[in-house]
């Protein structure tokens, strides 16, 4: 896009270059270089999600001046879509979301280029993940959620600093999707919520429904209950219908945009480091009044995810691994009782189970030396660890 | 002078050098120190380096099964515990959430697999599906019709097929315990 | 967002052209945009958003449009003012303070134009920093969305649902029949036998309330009955007594509720229709009309359904009884009969303990009459975000002096001291200190050089759009009156200044 009236950067993102440009007195670490707004624009950034929260997402990386910007998603538009999702017209449905979002904040914002990725996110390799300096997700799934992050914090490598992805994690409590109630009903609750969003107006037009009318329940029990026959899903009752129609999340409609805009800060506070960045929980809530509230979420101990930290060890290698596996039952701070020793996922020495136990007690025997070099890292399970210790041997 | 990350957008990978080990094998590692197998299993590890593929053998020792020893291979993903580790029954047997291919419906090896669910508690759930066979959730429709209608002739076809004898025209493989 | 909310019309009045840091920061202003009118551009791409929606724009500068027209305003429901001065807010605030009398509830914004009520919205962000204002004289709320409007009437049960009490056989030896007794059944037939025992009253101490959850739990046959267990956890809220919440005794008392004429919004003529409802049975309780809604519980569905239509019943009698009372005061009023719909009434009575009036202060009375006191107490807590509203309003005492805002220049630092003297001037006409904001806030606010950041402009256009849907749709209760966010730490808050 050449034009006589380019457009130049430092008049575009002026509000944001002001930052950029100037140190702050709250925030006296941040140094102004010029560099930075080189990397704002040549960084990778990653975006999962190109449903309400995505798109919205999209729309502010690319007119905070972030210019590589990436997105994920599997799904295609729906009817449904249209309303919330800004980026999608009528003429989209049924082209893939994140194929569609890029091509429209490549047409609206110049200069920027989103690169669509129309596929799951477990299709997609470390490899693939590594290359980002930074991911935001904008999923409703909270399995997915999960996936992601349990992804990420496995790629990071100590050594390489370029290995640490921060993840901003931005979600909503949500109904369930409308293409999901009207196409592909699972749960009982899909067809509960078929019947009051879609088959209600259809039968009973403009009159209210009183979700404390039995004969309104009633209904909508009948009416789900046959939808569940259809399709084979089992669970319907009576006492479920009422459970989810009294509990129908008013879709409110700016909630997208603010966890959005929250993401986005954080996102650019974060590539910058032009202000601090969250710590690390924010959350909003808009019934009464508005409401945010921002907390720091604490580690757990025991995280399945992320507690594997990697700790360092000095051992002489001429010494055998059953000496070694003493001296780790006695260090006082470690204090191990029945410890498995596996390196880069083969193992060294099982406790259990038997066969395992048998095949791998020679190796009890023999010296570090003998089983690996200086300098790797062991993966080290016990009954007394939540997890597992990652433990680098140096010899001494 | 703060730090930014690197801007070498090319090579921006990371660093290859040290073999990575996924969390599903250090879960492995865990879930196998921890198991308490009961005198009924028995596991071989055909590579013993190779923790992510093994074979278990239950011996029932009571219910409609007691008498023969079944052979299930396990073999996890790196994906593990995220996705449910694939089971299958080496053998070709009698019962009605079980495929004559090996294929077993179990719930927790499927639509209600959690992350915190343990090689131990697939293992307990295949033992329980060998003192309980399910009728309705047949993968074995016959054996299923069989187990509802009458329990003696299922408890009969049973022993007759771990003997390695034909049940319904079908001719099962001796799994008879030695 | 507001495009998808479900408005009908829009109309942007803007006289500016569009330039580079307005494409930078405006999503819905593309490049091809340049040098267009603001107003007609930001119509048509939005536009494109909702083909429902339909759009206006007029290229004027607002103040111009109401020299030309005062009642300009008066056509909208909600004004969102974004990107003006004070002296310009000030003036459209008070025109729309104007039209802010009348229109109490949602039916009265069908009446004829003129009679609409005007939300004024006022939105401002500076860099990382952003603050909505709200202001309407009245905005009243029915249907609020509590979490839980359960009334069940256990210390007070009217006949019906006493004989569906007794119903139930307690000494049945049908173990299934026995652990699905409802639990409201339950606490009835508890509640009766403690009220036999203590002439007639229900427990008030805490040990009195221990020792009735303590008869229950002696009524169990098995540690699996999950009914006594929902039973036992309800004995605190049950004893306490059905009454009229001091939150309804004082709008029952309000002038507007007292002295009702022909003007009066459908809100206010419910609510006297509502007293006059609790008056009429003042021997019985004096209780408001029942909610009608019953919690889920473990129950069989026969017996819960049955229960379910007990309350409904008895409800529908209580709304039919204030809808007379609601007919007699129109036509006291000479108003038409039936011009208060039923299905309004029907709510009204249902959420009648949680109706909620709110009555904002205006622009003028926030200047005028500040709140030196609440004030004070706001920028004592070191973690507020207060202070950002101080540094706004001597933003806006720095533009009256400067005629631009504070760091718009390169030599912004310049502008730091200046500032801090236009807030020192601020603070001591409230009667505070001085360093009750520290400067480097100010040298912050002067950093933002009143740079438009988009994070920040959508997640105050995000806020906005949730406040004015609220304001509109008078559904949930919109926020009292100022909200500042900070985006540098994520925090927020709201204050009624």
């Amino acid at each position: 896009m050449t034009d006589t009236q380019a457009i130049t950067d430092n008049k575009r993102w002026a509000g944001v270059y002001k930052l950029l440009d100037r140190n702050s007195r709250i925030h006296p670490e941040f140094e102004p270089q010029e560099e930075i707004k080189e990397f704002i624009k040549s960084c990778k950034i990653l975006v999962i999600g190109a449903g309400g929260l995505g798109c919205e997402i999209l729309k502010n990386l690319a007119l905070s001046g972030f210019c590589d910007i990436h997105v994920i998603d599997m799904d295609t538009i729906d009817v449904s879509n249209l309303n919330r999702q800004f980026l999608f017209r009528r003429a989209d449905v049924g082209k893939p979301k994140a194929v569609t979002a890029a091509e429209f904040v490549n047409r609206r914002v110049q200069g920027v280029e989103v690169t669509p990725h129309y596929c799951k996110i477990q299709d997609k390799d470390e490899d693939f993940y590594s290359e980002f300096a930074l991911i935001i997700c904008g999923l409703d799934s909270i399995e997915a959620r999960r996936w992601i992050n349990a992804t990420l914090v496995g790629m990071r490598d100590e050594d390489n600093p370029d290995s640490i992805k921060p993840l901003i994690d931005g979600g909503k409590p949500t109904g369930f999707p409308l293409c999901t109630i009207a196409n592909t009903p699972r749960l009982p609750e899909h067809c509960i919520e078929w019947a009051s969003v879609i088959e209600w107006s259809n039968r009973h037009g403009d009159r209210k429904m009183d979700t404390d009318d039995p004969k309104d329940i009633q209904w909508l029990y009948e009416t789900a209950l046959t939808r569940a026959e259809q399709y084979n899903i089992q669970g319907v009752t009576y006492s479920l219908t009422q459970g989810v129609v009294k509990n129908i999340i008013p879709a409110i409609a700016a909630t997208n945009a603010i966890v959005a805009a929250s993401c986005c800060n954080e996102a650019l506070k974060i590539a910058t480091t032009c202000a601090k960045n969250l710590n690390n929980y924010m959350m909003y809530s808009g019934n009464d009044s508005v409401y945010t509230y921002t907390f720091e979420h604490q580690r757990k101990d025991d995280c399945p995810v992320c507690s594997n930290s990697s700790t360092r060890l000095d051992f002489s290698g001429d010494k055998t691994l059953e000496d070694f596996m003493e001296y780790l039952k006695e260090k006082p701070d470690v204090q191990l009782k029945k410890p498995s020793f596996s390196l880069a996922g083969k193992p060294l020495y099982m406790q259990a189970p038997k066969p395992l136990e048998e095949a791998m007690r020679p190796n009890l025997s023999k010296t570090l030396n003998e089983l690996f070099s200086s300098g790797s890292e062991l993966t080290i399970t016990d009954s007394t660890l939540p997890f597992s210790l990652q433990t680098i041997v140096t010899f001494v | 002078m703060i730090k930014i990350w690197s801007m070498k957008k090319e090579n921006a990978g990371v660093n290859k050098n040290k073999p990575k080990v996924s969390a599903g094998q250090i879960r492995v590692q865990k879930d196998l120190t921890e198991l308490d197998l009961p005198k009924t299993m028995k596991m071989t590890f055909p590579v013993p380096e190779d923790l992510l593929n093994f074979e278990l053998d239950i011996s029932p020792d009571e219910g409609f099964y007691a008498g023969g020893t079944f052979r299930f291979s396990f073999a996890v993903n790196g994906n593990y515990p995220h996705d449910a580790p694939s089971v299958k029954c080496l053998q070709k047997i009698y019962h009605p959430n079980i495929q004559a291919d090996g294929k077993i419906c179990l719930n927790i090896l499927r639509e209600d697999w959690k992350p915190v669910l343990t090689l131990n508690s697939v293992m307990v759930g295949l033992q329980y599906l060998l003192l309980e066979p399910n009728a309705d959730d047949p993968l074995n429709k016959e054996a299923a019709e069989d187990l509802r209608s009458n329990r003696t002739n299922f408890a009969n076809n049973v022993r007759k097929s771990i003997n390695g004898g034909s049940v319904n025209g079908v001719q099962y493989d001796n799994v008879l315990s030695k | 967002m507001i495009m998808s909310s479900g408005i009908g019309q829009f109309t942007v009045v803007d006289q500016g052209t569009i330039a580079q840091n307005d494409i930078g920061s405006n999503f819905f202003l593309d490049f091809e945009s340049l040098g267009k009118s603001k107003a007609e551009r930001a119509c048509e791409l939005l536009g494109e958003l909702n083909e429902d929606v339909q759009g206006h724009w007029i290229a004027e500068d607002i103040i111009s449009v109401l020299n030309e027209n005062p009642g300009f305003l008066a056509q909208f429901s909600t004004v969102i003012a974004t990107d003006i001065t004070r002296e310009t807010a000030e003036k459209i605030a008070a025109l729309c303070w104007l039209n802010g009398h009348s229109a109490d509830t949602v039916a009265d914004n069908n009446r004829p134009a003129g009679k609409k009520r005007t939300t004024f919205a006022w939105v401002k962000t500076v860099g990382l920093v952003g603050a909505v204002r709200i202001a309407v004289p009245e905005h009243t709320i029915v249907e609020t969305h509590p979490e839980n409007v359960a009334d069940l009437r256990i210390d007070s049960p009217f006949p019906e649902l006493a004989e569906f009490a007794k119903s139930f056989n307690f000494e049945t030896e049908d173990g299934l029949e026995f652990g699905h007794i409802p639990y409201v059944a339950i606490l009835l037939k508890y509640m009766e036998e403690w009220r036999n025992e203590h002439g007639g009253e229900i427990p008030s101490t805490y040990a009195a309330k221990n020792q009735l959850k303590a008869n229950i739990r002696s009524g169990m046959r098995s540690p699996d009955d999950e009914n006594f267990e929902e039973a036992i956890g309800s004995v605190l809220r049950s004893c306490q007594r059905t009454a009229v919440p001091n939150t309804i005794k004082e709008l029952f008392n309000d002038p507007k509720c007292e002295n009702l004429t022909a003007e009066s919004g459908n809100f206010w003529i419910l609510m006297r229709g509502v007293r006059n409802f609790v008056n009429d049975h003042s021997k019985s309780g004096g209780v408001l009309p029942l909610s009608g809604t019953i919690p889920d519980m473990k129950a069989l569905t026969d017996s819960y359904v049955t229960l379910q239509s007990i309350y409904k019943a008895k409800a529908k009698r209580d709304v039919q009884e204030v809808s007379k009372i609601v007919e007699s005061l129109l036509e006291s009023l000479g108003l038409a009969a039936g011009s208060i719909s039923l299905q309004e009434i029907e709510s009204f009575c249902k959420y009648s303990a949680f109706l909620k009036v709110i009555r904002y202060r205006s622009l003028e009375e926030e200047y005028q009459q500040p709140k030196s006191k609440e004030i004070a107490s706001w920028l004592s807590d070191p973690d507020s975000v207060f202070p950002h509203y101080v540094l706004l309003r001597a933003s806006d005492s720095f533009y009256d002096d400067h005629g631009r805002y504070p760091g718009e220049g390169d030599n912004w630092e310049d502008d730091v001291d200046q500032l801090h003297a236009n807030m020192t001037t601020l603070l001591q006409s409230w009667g505070i200190e001085s360093d009750a904001v520290s400067k480097d806030l100010t040298y912050e606010i002067c950093r933002y050089g009143n740079g438009s950041i988009h994070n920040t402009a959508s997640f105050m256009g995000g806020v906005v759009s949730q406040e004015v849907i609220k304001l509109i749709t008078h559904q949930y209760t919109p926020m009292d009156n100022t909200f500042i966010f900070d985006g540098v730490r994520s925090v927020s808050a709201v204050f009624a200044v």
